[in-house]
């Protein structure tokens, strides 16, 4: 019999993570790397308050879809 | 001392080990019983042959995929041929599935990248098998 395997969509979700660019910097990065990386970004950020937002909100974003990723492989 | 193995009244080897000769009767609780063997055998690869006078036979081998690797886009197929009937298929990784193949053949493709476990289970009389299979 075939089988045409369909990967689970948190694999896919998981998969896409890793394709970003900016995920995989963060993964292949150590502690100390990414805290440049995060202060590169807030020193490249206009200097309003509404570009600190932007970096502050994509860095979040960033991290909740990590986590979200995670917990649904946990459960 | 003596080896031996405790096994259920289907033949399936539950636990092998050694023991004192006197105390080889102690070794099975209730529905199990108790065999001498020439050592410690793995459950995996020796059932017991319970027809007749219990018997240690090996349990036959699988059949083996015919590669490990295989591209992750749908068409490329991974092929197990003469699989016994039937036999349980258990699929971990970015797919997670579970099925019976029943006509002997197993072919698999995949639409994701990743690394699938792909465990056989065919029964008591063969061993189970377990591959990985590297989509790129």
């Amino acid at each position: 019999m075939r089988r045409d395997l369909t990967a689970r969509a948190d694999a896919r979700n998981l998969a896409a993570l890793r394709a970003d660019a900016d995920v995989q910097q963060l993964l292949d990065a150590s502690h100390a790397q990414i805290a440049a990386w995060v202060d590169a970004q807030v020193d490249a950020a206009p200097n309003t308050i509404a570009g600190l937002k932007a970096v502050i909100k994509r860095a979040l974003r960033l991290q909740l879809r990590l986590m979200v990723v995670v917990l649904r492989r946990m459960t | 001392m003596i080896t031996f193995a405790v096994y259920s009244a289907a033949g399936a080897i539950l636990r092998s080990g050694v023991c004192p000769t006197s105390m080889i009767t102690l070794q099975a609780r209730a529905g199990e019983a108790v065999v001498e063997t020439g050592a410690v055998l793995d459950d995996r690869l020796w059932r017991v042959d319970v027809s007749g006078d219990p018997l240690i036979v090996a349990r036959t081998a699988l059949p083996a995929p015919s590669k490990t690797t295989a591209l992750a886009n749908g068409v490329d197929v991974v092929s197990w041929s003469g699989l016994p009937n039937p036999t349980l298929v258990i699929v971990s990784g970015p797919a997670a599935e579970s099925f019976s193949v029943t006509d002997g053949t197993l072919d698999l493709t995949f639409d994701l990248a990743g690394a699938y476990t792909v465990a056989l289970d065919a029964g008591l009389n063969h061993s189970p098998r377990r591959d990985v299979i590297n989509a790129t």
